[in-house]
């Protein structure tokens, strides 16, 4: 009988949940406040992780009792992208969505982002704190589906000490880039972080800035989701990877996640990585940096004055109703303006999207390689974006899955390029 | 027992419930919309086998069906053997046997993804503690790429799930301590040793569970995803790349939800005809009397 | 030949341990190491013990709050898959229905249905339901997901109960229910216990499911932690190899004790007459 009780409890308890469990979608909460659904990937062991949650809070306590956001963690910048897309195909994104990785396109072209351009005609102010430029590289066919949360200008950091002996400094031009990796070699280094893993991110930036500083390239980079990667810089470019793969990098790079690549740089193993300036707060941190890195790290352009200089996706508006989408703008601003992006600074390392805020002295202080960053910026010759922004997220897959070909030789650049074509136009 | 047969269809209701909400409706939507041309934010629209065409060409695609077919058939066949064998060492509950059986099964106890993510690092060339004992045991350097080097990717993908069969051992081992042991005092009487016990009478008892444990370790290699997002991603070039996997790739990084989900339909196809080769293969359900 | 029988089980059962053990017990010790020493593949840890790691860990996820959803919707889960499993597992060993075969055929399936493609239908089915963002939907769900393993095991166990038990019943006149209720159930006690353990487990250790049909950390669960130290810019092995052990050890404690109580507790006294 005990069984039975058991059973028929049971039985109940999945019953009645059903019709009483779940959250369903609150147009106002219990206080009365309208509820702005905000996904994030910046929890955790993210490098925005603090910076984010600084301006969350501070939103949802100016706003108390009129706003409230809620969040969703996204523990990882994949789930993130994946989440998004499950629900873009099910029609029901959350009020403010994140571009990047192709959510953005997702999200214009299900129809659910909305064009700002009237919010931002209506506030003057807030478009002189995010700046015209940031503004029209977001801008789509006459558009504004999405406000920017970061100008990134990136080039590479690089080890003093091992330059030291190897007795070189930056390279000015490609051909010198390869012979410093040679004598860093000769040196007794390993010369550069690659990764083959997850997105490429450090193997692509040093192509794309190959591909980037060229006249076509500069174009080439510069034009989103390009379906013919079949011209020389390209070419070129992939050679120079494969011959870096092959004889100027870690073992344990083939396959390898950003963590990996970073690591051995912070520990003092390779002398270069390509990455942007928000590792900058990595190089100070004694539980991820070895003693030597610290204070030793040197930042520098690519050659030919090559820069990337793009400012990232940022946010959507993608909700149904106006009260929503007021509610969702605010929240953006907030965000975004002039103050958050002094946090963002400040707790992120990521540069403002214009000159007007200005970085205090402390702060040029404490962070060196982020102002000679934006010296050197001045000097660029060649601007582009990066391969993420430029690319189908299937394309850098592909080259994720090549590269390890490429490198042990089973592969030829030219097949990698059909293999880059034949991915771009699986996305289109 | 007439009147009792509304009551035993009764006792079908509750799992045919739990079945329908579960996986009716998503069965369904699987099968039409593979018929279908269906990227995410666009409409679907309707194209025939045109999808199913186009995976027979795919070369991704025709190495994910082959990989998974051997992981299926070593599953079946090598895994099960390593978990019964373990399985009959145990029940002879030597001093070491209720530890074993619990050791053996901390891998399964903790996520697939936990388990990818230690072999990556234990595995990593340059700071693994595999390459680093092999450096110290071969008296000279070596930075084998496992998981990403052509040569031995396969075998270390199939290295994270082959010989963990402690699963195996305790479906196994719950079977034969329901053997009835006067079977195996009469034998003893016989002058039957050990090894012959096992062979001639502990065995054939098994061959129920044994298949069973084959079906389950054979389709469990059509659920092998994370540990594979967490090693290999599929590299170095579709070398280890399996169905679900690709099908996963498809919907999530191509955006192709039509084509994921023929994919979709091609391993369920798959999947049917191995439970049914192996059901064959073992006569599961012809009961002794 | 008997010795080198012995030696050749000795050799194997420790390939078994070493396999099992050691990954685990490498990534306990290097937990406390510093990321250098753990870059560098020392030993030894040159730069000191790091227990901080944990601390660090414990900020970066929620971890409490995992645990207890976790627990709460395997118990459940398992409850749920349990009892609807076992009831169509009898009646489909037991007796020739007419669409039993058919039945059997639609819960075999389960086995090769990829969870992949389940996402945005399960996605949809929930939102339906108004489940979304609730442990009932996981509930559900892990309990559908692990039906054809349980339904696997007890068909094979209850094929080998001598039908001599229940005809003595019936002539006793006893009802169909109170047959199952009072004979049968008892009597599969260690098929319940196994497969149990293994439903439990899959909804201990299930992670795609738990993260698309969930947004609130109040309802989520211990695999997802996991994935909080592994975002694209994220390097901190010291958190994520503490991280790891903080996943592990509880779900290992937990079982060893769930093996001891319930397992052994049911296998006991299960043997047929």
């Amino acid at each position: 009988m005990k069984k039975l009780a058991v059973l028929m409890l049971t039985t109940l308890c999945a019953v009645s949940s059903i019709f009483a469990g779940g959250q369903s979608e609150d147009v106002t909460n219990k206080s009365g406040e309208t509820v702005i659904t905000y996904p994030t990937y910046r929890v955790g062991s993210h490098l925005y992780a603090k910076a984010e949650s600084t301006l969350i809070n501070g939103f949802n306590e100016k706003y108390a009792g009129t706003y409230k956001v809620e969040v969703e963690e996204l523990p990882s910048d994949q789930s993130y992208v994946e989440k998004m897309k499950v629900l873009a195909s099910a029609d029901s994104l959350p009020d403010v969505v994140e571009g990047k990785n192709g959510v953005l396109e997702l999200a214009i072209k299900t129809g659910r982002a909305i064009d700002l351009t009237a919010y931002l005609e209506a506030d003057p102010e807030f478009v002189a704190e995010i700046g015209s430029a940031a503004i029209k590289a977001n801008t789509i066919d006459g558009k504004i589906y999405s406000i920017s949360n970061a100008n990134s200008l990136i080039g590479y950091f690089y080890n003093k000490k091992h330059f030291e002996d190897a007795g070189i400094t930056p390279a000015k031009t490609w051909p010198e880039f390869m012979s410093n990796l040679q004598a860093l070699k000769e040196a007794g280094h390993t010369p550069i972080s690659m990764m083959t893993g997850e997105n490429c991110w450090t193997t692509n930036l040093l192509f794309a800035a190959y591909v980037g500083t060229s006249e076509e390239g500069e174009t080439f980079m510069n034009t989103k989701y390009p379906t013919d990667y079949d011209n020389q810089r390209v070419r070129e470019g992939l050679e120079m990877i494969q011959t870096i793969l092959q004889n100027y990098t870690t073992k344990d790079a083939i396959g390898a996640k950003y963590d990996i690549a970073a690591n051995h740089f912070l520990q003092g193993t390779t002398s270069i990585i390509c990455n942007g300036p928000w590792m900058a707060g990595d190089f100070t941190n004694e539980a991820k940096a070895s003693a030597d890195i610290m204070n030793n790290v040197g930042i520098a352009m690519y050659p030919d004055n090559g820069m990337f200089a793009e400012y990232g996706h940022g946010y959507m508006v993608c909700s149904e109703d106006k009260v929503h989408q007021d509610a969702a703008w605010d929240f953006i601003k907030y965000k975004t303006n002039a103050a958050a992006q002094l946090v963002m600074l400040e707790q992120g390392n990521v540069l403002p999207l214009t000159g007007n805020v200005k970085m205090s002295d402390e702060y040029k202080a404490a962070n060196p390689l982020l102002s000679e960053l934006i010296t050197l910026s001045k000097d660029a010759e060649y601007e582009f974006i990066t391969l993420d922004t430029n690319s189908y997220a299937s394309v850098i897959d592909e080259m994720s899955r090549d590269y390890p070909a490429l490198a042990s030789g089973d592969i030829t650049v030219d097949e990698m390029i059909q293999d880059m074509n034949a991915a771009a136009l699986r996305s289109k | 027992m007439k009147q009792n047969k509304t009551v035993q269809y009764l006792f079908l209701v509750p799992g045919l419930i739990l079945f329908a909400l579960i996986f009716g409706f998503s069965i369904i939507l699987l099968v039409s919309t593979s018929l279908t041309d269906w990227t995410i934010g666009s409409d679907r629209v309707f194209v025939g086998l045109k999808n199913y065409i186009n995976l027979m060409h795919e070369t991704s695609f025709l190495s994910s069906l082959k990989n998974t077919i051997i992981w299926i058939v070593l599953q079946s066949t090598v895994h099960v053997a390593i978990g019964t064998s373990v399985a009959l060492i145990l029940m002879r509950k030597k001093f070491y046997w209720k530890f074993v059986r619990t050791v053996y099964m901390i891998p399964n106890i903790v996520s697939a993804a936990a388990v990818g993510m230690m072999f990556s690092i234990i595995l990593n060339p340059e700071f693994g503690a595999v390459n680093n004992f092999l450096k110290i045991f071969l008296g000279h350097d070596f930075s084998q790429n496992w998981f990403m080097d052509k040569s031995t990717a396969f075998g270390s993908v199939t290295f994270t799930w082959l010989p963990y069969a402690a699963t195996i051992t305790i479906l196994v081992l719950a079977e034969i301590s329901a053997i009835d042991s006067s079977i195996y005092e009469a034998a003893k009487l016989d002058g039957v040793t050990g090894f012959q016990e096992v062979i001639y009478i502990t065995l054939p008892l098994l061959k129920n569970i044994i298949g069973t444990c084959a079906i389950l370790g054979g389709t469990s290699m059509l659920q092998k995803l994370d540990i594979i997002m967490m090693t290999t991603q599929g590299g170095p070039r579709d070398t280890t790349m399996n169905l679900p996997y690709y099908i996963y790739k498809t919907a999530l990084t191509n955006n192709d939800f039509g084509m994921a989900n023929a994919s979709g339909v091609y391993l369920i196809i798959l999947g049917s005809i191995t439970v049914f080769a192996i059901n064959k293969l073992f006569h599961i359900g012809k009961d002794k009397g | 030949m008997k010795k080198l029988g012995t030696v050749l089980i000795g050799i194997f059962i420790t390939l078994i341990i070493i396999i099992s053990v050691v990954p685990f017990v490498w990534v306990f010790v290097s937990s406390f190491k510093s990321n250098f020493d753990i870059i560098s593949g020392n030993a030894g840890f040159t730069q000191g013990l790091h227990p901080e790691n944990y601390i660090t860990a414990f900020k970066m996820a929620p971890f409490l709050i995992f645990f207890r959803n976790s627990l709460l919707i395997s118990i459940i889960g398992t409850m749920l898959n349990l009892v609807t499993m076992s009831m169509a597992a009898y009646v489909i060993a037991r007796f020739t229905l007419k669409f039993g075969n058919v039945v059997k055929l639609l819960f075999t399936s389960v086995l090769f249905i990829p969870g992949a493609a389940l996402l945005y239908p399960l996605f949809t089915t929930m939102r339906l339901l108004n489940l979304y963002n609730s442990k009932t939907s996981l509930v559900l769900v892990y309990a559908g997901l692990g039906m054809a393993t349980t339904f696997y095991i007890m068909l094979s166990y209850y094929r080998t109960i001598p039908k001599s038990l229940e005809e003595a019943a019936y002539i006793d006149g006893a009802s169909f229910f109170r047959t199952y209720m009072q004979i049968i159930l008892p009597l599969t006690k260690p098929c319940f216990a196994t497969a149990g353990v293994l439903q439990f487990l899959l909804c201990w250790k299930e992670f795609q499911f738990a993260l698309t049909l969930t947004t609130g950390n109040e309802v989520r669960t211990v695999p997802i932690a996991l994935y909080y130290f592994t975002s694209q810019f994220a390097s901190d092995y010291g958190a994520m190899f503490a991280a790891t052990t903080i996943i592990a050890i509880p779900s290992i404690i937990f079982y060893v004790v769930l093996q001891k109580q319930v397992i052994n507790g049911l296998t006991a006294g299960s043997v047929k007459e």
